[in-house]
C-alpha cells in the first residue's frame, strides 16, 4: 500500500471507531428530550472532563493556535490564558445552574434565563443570538476538518469533500444518539488530541532545531518581534495592547457563557463532578503549549503554506514522518474539530427547538426530538456552505462569535445573583449590548484602542441593564427566591 | 483555613490572574529571556497562572470536603442517644449538594 493509501486507511479507521462509539453510547440514554439533550443528567467525571476540554479546544486550537504562533508570534499567548479564566467561575456557578436545572427541569441556558425573566421575546432573542454565534463556530470546525484531510491526502480529497465526510459522520451519531454520543466520542477524541499534541509539539522542535530552547534562541536572533507581546496583527504589523487584553477578557467571558458548555452542566451526575471538572480543566489547557511549539517550529522555514492555518499539516508533511504517524496526526486534528462540532450541532438543534419554537408552539416530546434533528441538519448545512469560503482565518471567526456570546454574561449573572434585576432590564441590556457589538464588528476601524467588540458591547450593556431594572418594579419576591436561594 | 477564606483567596487569585496577563502588568513581563525550560518567559508566565488556578481551586475543594465531613460529624454526634447539642441543630452545610 502506498503512503497516501495508508494515511487514508488510518483516517477511515478513526472515523469508523468514532461512529461506532457514538452509536453505541446512544443506547444508554432514554428516548426522551431530557435523554437527548441532557443525557438523563448522568455523566461521570471522566466524560465531563473530556466533554469540557475537548469541546473548548477545537480545530481553532489545533490549527488556528499553531497558525497564530507561526504568523503572529506571541499574540497567540492570549489563547493560553483565557480558557482557565473563563472556566474558574464555573466552580461556583456550575453547581448552582445544575441545581436550578434539576429543580425546574431546564435543559438549555435560555430556559434558565427565561425562567427567571419570563418573556417569549427574550427566549427568541437568545435562540437567534446563540445560532448566530454557533454558525461561524461550526464553520471553523468544518473548515479545520477539510483543511487537514486536503493537506494530508495531497489534495486527493479536497476541502469540501473532507469536511463533508467528517461531518457526515458527526451528523449520523448526533442525530441518532444526542448528547450521549457527544460525551463518549469526546472522551475518545480528547485522549487522541492530548497525546498527538504533546508528542508532535516536543518531537518537531527536536527534529528541526535540536530542542525547544534552541528553537526559541534562533527565533529570537532572527525575528525578535515575534517573541515580544502583544505580537503581530494579521498583516504582520505590531498588534496593540488594547486588542490583546480585551481578546483575553472577551474570550474568557465567552467560555463561561457558551450555551453548549452551559448545557453540559445539566448533564452531570452530581455537583461534585462539575467542581472536579473545573479543577482539572487547567491540565487540558496546558496542551496549548505543545500546539504553539508546532507553530513556532515553522517560523524559520524558507517555504510557507498558502494560509497560516495550514502550518501544522504543512510541517507534518515536510518532516518526512512515517505514514502511520501522519495518519494519527490527522486523526488527532479531526478529533479536535469533530469533538467541538458535534457538541455545537447538538446544542444548536436543542436551543432552536427548546428556546425558539417551544415557547410559541407546544410540541410533543417526540415532535421536539424530530425537529431538533431537522435543525441539526439545517445548521450543519449552513455552516458547511460557509466553510467553503476562504476569506477569513479560524481565529478571526472565533473572536467574532465570542463578541455575541459575551453579551449573555450580564443577564446570567443577574439571573443567578441579583435580586433587583427585571425582565425589561435584561432584554434592553441584551439588545443594546448586541447592537453595539455587531456595529463594531462591522466597522472595526472605529473601535477605540482596537478593543474587542464584545467588551465594547458590555460597556453599554451593563449600565442599560442596571438602569432599566432599577427604574422598573422589582420582581415578585417568592419568584426570585426560587432562583437565588439554591 | 476555612472554606470561606479559601473561596476569597480563589476569587482574589483569578482577579490577579486576569490583571497579570493583560496590559499594563503583562507589558512589564515582556522579555522572552531568560528561557524557562526552553520556553519564553511570557509563555511560562501564562502557564504559571494556569497551573496556579488548579492548585487554588484544589485547595478550595479540599476545604469544602473537610467542612462537609465536619458538618456530617456534628450531625451524627447530635443524633447519638444522650447527647443534646443545641448548637449543632440547624448547622448549615456548605452551599450546594454533592
Amino acid at each position: 500500500m502506498d503512503r497516501f493509501g495508508l494515511i487514508t486507511v488510518i483516517i477511515l479507521a478513526y472515523l469508523a471507531v468514532t461512529l461506532g462509539v457514538g452509536l453505541v453510547a446512544g443506547r444508554r440514554a432514554s428516548r426522551s428530550v431530557q435523554g437527548y439533550v441532557a443525557g438523563d443528567r448522568d455523566f461521570g467525571l471522566l466524560v465531563m472532563y473530556f466533554i469540557t476540554g475537548a469541546t473548548v479546544f477545537s480545530a481553532f486550537a489545533f490549527l488556528g493556535g499553531p497558525g497564530w504562533a507561526y504568523s503572529r508570534g506571541a499574540a497567540a499567548f492570549y489563547i493560553l490564558t483565557y480558557g482557565v479564566l473563563g472556566m474558574a467561575p464555573w466552580y461556583a456557578m456550575g453547581p448552582r445552574v445544575a441545581a436550578l436545572g434539576r429543580r425546574f427541569g431546564f435543559v438549555t441556558q435560555a430556559q434558565l434565563l427565561v425562567g427567571r425573566f419570563p418573556s417569549r421575546a427574550l427566549s427568541l432573542l437568545l435562540a437567534v443570538l446563540t445560532l448566530a454565534a454557533f454558525v461561524p463556530y461550526v464553520t471553523i470546525q468544518m473548515r479545520g476538518a477539510g483543511i487537514v484531510i486536503e493537506a494530508v491526502t495531497g489534495g486527493t480529497i479536497p476541502l469540501w469533500a473532507g469536511a463533508a465526510l467528517a461531518y457526515g459522520i458527526v451528523m449520523v451519531y448526533v442525530l441518532a444518539s444526542g448528547v450521549s454520543a457527544v460525551g463518549w466520542t469526546n472522551t475518545f477524541q480528547g485522549v487522541f488530541m492530548l497525546a498527538i499534541a504533546w508528542v508532535l509539539g516536543i518531537y518537531l522542535p527536536y527534529r528541526m532545531y535540536g530542542g525547544v530552547g534552541p528553537m526559541f534562541e534562533q527565533i529570537l536572533a532572527q525575528r525578535p518581534k515575534l517573541l515580544s507581546l502583544p505580537g503581530l496583527d494579521g498583516s504582520g504589523n505590531s498588534w496593540n495592547w488594547g486588542a490583546y487584553s480585551t481578546a483575553i477578557l472577551a474570550s474568557a467571558i465567552g467560555v463561561t457563557m457558551w450555551p453548549h458548555l452551559f448545557m453540559k452542566a445539566y448533564t452531570a451526575r452530581s455537583d461534585k463532578i462539575i467542581r472536579r471538572t473545573v479543577i482539572l480543566f487547567p491540565t487540558f489547557q496546558l496542551f496549548l503549549i505543545p500546539v504553539f511549539l508546532i507553530g513556532f517550529a515553522g517560523v524559520l522555514l524558507p517555504e510557507s503554506p498558502d494560509q497560516a492555518d495550514f502550518i501544522l499539516p504543512f510541517l507534518i508533511l515536510r518532516s518526512e514522518l512515517p505514514a502511520l504517524v501522519v495518519g494519527l496526526f490527522c486523526a488527532g486534528a479531526l478529533s479536535a474539530s469533530m469533538s467541538t462540532g458535534d457538541a455545537l450541532l447538538h446544542a444548536a438543534g436543542s436551543v432552536a427547538v427548546e428556546d425558539g419554537v417551544q415557547p410559541f408552539m407546544q410540541l410533543s416530546d417526540r415532535a421536539q426530538r424530530n425537529l431538533m434533528r431537522v435543525l441539526v441538519l439545517v445548521v450543519g448545512g449552513l455552516a458547511y456552505l460557509s466553510a467553503l469560503y476562504e476569506g477569513f482565518s479560524l481565529v478571526d471567526l472565533l473572536l467574532a462569535s465570542y463578541g455575541i456570546i459575551c453579551q449573555f454574561m450580564p443577564s446570567m449573572v443577574a439571573a443567578l445573583y441579583w435580586r433587583r434585576a427585571t425582565t425589561a432590564g435584561v432584554l434592553s441590556g441584551l439588545l443594546a449590548g448586541s447592537a453595539v457589538s455587531v456595529f463594531f464588528f462591522l466597522f472595526p476601524e472605529l473601535k477605540p484602542l482596537g478593543m474587542h467588540e464584545g467588551i465594547l458591547g458590555l460597556v453599554v450593556h451593563l449600565p442599560v441593564l442596571i438602569g432599566v431594572s432599577l427604574a422598573g418594579s422589582p420582581q415578585d419576591r417568592e419568584h426570585v427566591d426560587g432562583y437565588l436561594r439554591v | 483555613m476555612s472554606l470561606r477564606t479559601w473561596r476569597r483567596i480563589a476569587w482574589a487569585y483569578h482577579i490577579l490572574f486576569a490583571i497579570g496577563v493583560t496590559w499594563p502588568v503583562q507589558a512589564l513581563v515582556n522579555d522572552p529571556e531568560p528561557f524557562v525550560l526552553g520556553l519564553p518567559t511570557q509563555m511560562m508566565w501564562a502557564a504559571g497562572w494556569v497551573l496556579g488556578s488548579l492548585l487554588v481551586l484544589w485547595r478550595v475543594d479540599s476545604a469544602r470536603s473537610r467542612e462537609i465531613a465536619a458538618v456530617a460529624d456534628r450531625r451524627s454526634a447530635a443524633h447519638r442517644p444522650g447527647i443534646h447539642s443545641a448548637g449543632t441543630h440547624g448547622a448549615g452545610s456548605p452551599r450546594g449538594g454533592e
